[in-house]
């Protein structure tokens, strides 16, 4: 796992050795959302190849430009999630726009649960989920590799089992 | 990973000892069907009947009328005699057990060391026959508590001692400890948890808080729900006025129902609203009809708000409401005082622990309150002055105050609030900055809380002061076991 460097930054966290998620992530979404898309902009070409109206290839350019967009900030997204394993607490960033720094004590962790969806299981990636008694801080880590997101989660279980603290 | 449990029942293992609840409890559960029995039974004998004064005799004397009437009566009794029979509660060393049901049988366990708070509760009809039910709150989902009952008032009562005096050791014993101070309490108090059971329950308790029933009925003329419903009765006035036709009465019946009925029940919950202070923390009661009285161990408590309706404001009351596991966002429960002055805030507050009566507490507490930025001597952090421009009128609240243990978060100009947040509660901490806020280096910070109805947000902070902020969550939980791991090196004991 590559690490990322450490530019100067307003929601850096003191001690963090950030690691960035697999690149892999930025196929696997870019590809998620055009199985969804392209097949629309092709039906839609094809309607208007057809009917000769002109909406539908509005709409099919509408969804081209929406398509190639999404595709350079999935990049932008992904490369922003990064993660980091103090000695006592797990950080997580995300975002591009609205950017989030979520912190979890190791002994906060309820549950620790992988999971793996088919497309990602092609890729070799699991995501991690975290929980806490706090709904409102329950945070997900995609885009690890399967081996690693498995070690991360006994480790943290692990850590968590040693520091378990009442509510 | 949730406090309550579906329980194997392996009794060969460790046989409990079961205990019986009040024989009137399947009559008070099943009540309201009796009555609904009863009242069916009168209208078809009425019908039946309609004929004359001929046929009421007959059926009077007719042998079949009453054996039906015996046999009936015979039934329900058996079912009621059974169905106590089959519901029981016992105590281990570790868990309460409850069983109930005697064709689908379940049977509940809550663990000692995860009960949070426990209520007795009286609904009307176990009132008036002066039996009551306790409701065990467990450290958990929104589902998980469990309730016993029904049993007397006095069982009732001790049983609750006795299972809060149980919990409080599970909560000093290493490594299930809270505090550092408690972990190394629990080096000198060796009390066996058997020797506590038995233990004369519940030192004198202190009376804290009592609300006057009218100063709640005043409360409850100046919530919003009375106001609303006022609004709808004058409009409903003016519609049939202009229109000249009472169709639309229907609707302004039903919001009437809605609001109105919002406003009443504020009144009768709250209703003779007192609160005392034992050796087992917070104990209050409240009820017209159904009666609650709950006891809160003040350690259990994760965060209080202070706040005050726009409405209230007039009077200058104020409300205290707290986050405790297991009470969830929007109930009563969580209103520790529904209507009370500020002095009288300050008073009630100075019952949670030493820290809350030292001036600076109470000073921040008067600043939290009713303080601004611009006010001399202010102690909260204000927000930067660019922060201005995305809240315009809650800037000048808008702040915070914090140490090592807690961290104070004020807002709110027209509805002020300041909630006080125990970080040795605080589950995780997070830092959001939005495209706006980045352009003025803002962001807002949360403290991940159990659900509760304490606001644990602050936004438009300068953006370093926020991660220091959530930071400080995190310290308190490290400083918490470095403490705990140098009791357990002195004690030579493995956290």
């Amino acid at each position: 796992m590559s690490q990322v460097a450490n530019r100067h930054d307003a929601l850096d966290v003191v001690g963090a050795q950030w690691q960035a998620v697999s690149p892999r992530l930025v196929t696997l979404r870019r590809l998620s959302l055009s199985i969804v898309l392209v097949p629309a902009i092709v039906v839609l070409v094809i309607v208007l190849a057809v009917t000769q109206m002109w909406w539908p290839g509005l709409v099919a350019a509408a969804l081209l430009v929406l398509w190639l967009l999404a595709c350079v900030l999935i990049g932008r997204q992904v490369r922003a999630i990064r993660y980091a394993r103090r000695d006592d607490d797990l950080v997580i960033r995300k975002g591009v726009l609205a950017r989030r720094l979520v912190v979890i004590p190791y002994g906060r962790m309820q549950t620790v649960d992988v999971s793996v969806g088919p497309l990602e299981r092609r890729f070799g990636l699991a995501s991690l989920q975290f929980q806490t008694a706090s709904a409102s801080t329950n945070a997900t880590l995609p885009g690890l590799v399967a081996t690693e997101a498995q070690s991360v989660r006994e480790e943290l279980v692990r850590l968590g089992e040693k520091r378990m603290r009442r509510l | 990973m949730t406090g309550l449990e579906p329980s194997i029942s392996d009794e060969a293992a460790s046989p409990l000892q079961w205990h019986r609840v009040h024989p009137a409890t399947p009559l008070v559960r099943m009540w309201v069907a009796l009555v609904a029995l009863a009242l069916f039974t009168l209208r078809e004998v009425d019908e039946l009947v309609s004929g004359g004064y001929r046929e009421i005799l007959a059926l009077a004397v007719s042998w079949t009328a009453w054996a039906v009437l015996v046999g009936v009566i015979a039934a329900i009794l058996t079912g009621f005699y059974i169905s106590w029979r089959c519901t029981g509660y016992a105590v281990d060393d570790e868990r309460i057990h409850f069983k109930q049901g005697v064709v689908w049988r379940t049977e509940r366990t809550a663990p000692l060391d995860k009960i949070e708070t426990i209520d007795v509760r009286r609904p009307l009809a176990a009132r008036l026959i002066g039996l009551s039910q306790l409701r065990i709150e467990v450290a958990g989902g929104k589902d998980s508590y469990l309730e016993l009952g029904f049993l007397r008032l006095a069982d009732a009562n001790v049983l609750r001692d006795e299972l809060l005096t149980v919990a409080r050791l599970h909560d000093r014993r290493p490594g299930a400890v809270t505090t550092p101070e408690a972990g190394i309490a629990a080096e000198h108090s060796s009390i066996p948890v058997e020797d506590a059971l038995y233990e004369p329950s519940a030192v004198a308790a202190q009376h804290v808080l009592t609300i006057p029933n009218s100063r709640l009925f005043a409360a409850a003329l100046l919530s919003g729900e009375f106001v609303t419903s006022v609004g709808v009765v004058i409009g409903g006035v003016i519609a049939v006025v202009i229109t000249g036709s009472f169709a639309t009465l229907a609707g302004v019946a039903a919001l009437l129902w809605g609001f109105g009925g919002g406003a009443v029940k504020r009144f009768t919950r709250n209703f003779g609203f007192v609160v005392t202070k034992s050796d087992q923390g917070l104990r209050i009661g409240r009820g017209l009809f159904d009666h609650t009285m709950q006891s809160v161990p003040t350690e259990r408590i994760h965060a209080i708000e202070v706040r005050q309706t726009v409405l209230h404001r007039l009077c200058q009351w104020w409300q205290i409401r707290a986050t405790i596991a297991g009470y969830g966002e929007e109930g009563d429960e969580t209103m520790l005082v529904p209507v009370a002055t500020s002095d009288e805030v300050l008073n009630f507050l100075a019952h949670f622990g030493a820290r809350w009566t030292d001036e600076q507490t109470i000073a921040l507490l008067v600043q939290g309150m009713a303080g601004d930025r611009h006010q001399a001597g202010d102690a909260f952090q204000a927000v930067p002055q660019r922060a201005r421009l995305w809240d315009p009128l809650g800037w000048v609240r808008q702040g915070h105050w914090a140490d090592d243990d807690q961290v104070w978060l004020r807002h709110g100009r027209l509805q002020r609030a300041v909630s006080v947040i125990e970080l040795a509660h605080c589950q995780s901490a997070s830092v959001v900055q939005g495209p706006l806020d980045r352009k003025r280096s803002l962001a807002s910070v949360e403290f991940g809380l159990v659900s509760g109805p304490v606001s644990k947000a602050l936004d438009h902070l300068d953006e370093s002061v926020a991660v220091d902020l959530a930071e400080r969550s995190v310290a308190e939980d490290r400083r918490f076991r470095q403490a705990a791991t140098a009791v357990a090196g002195k004690s030579g004991q493995v956290l």
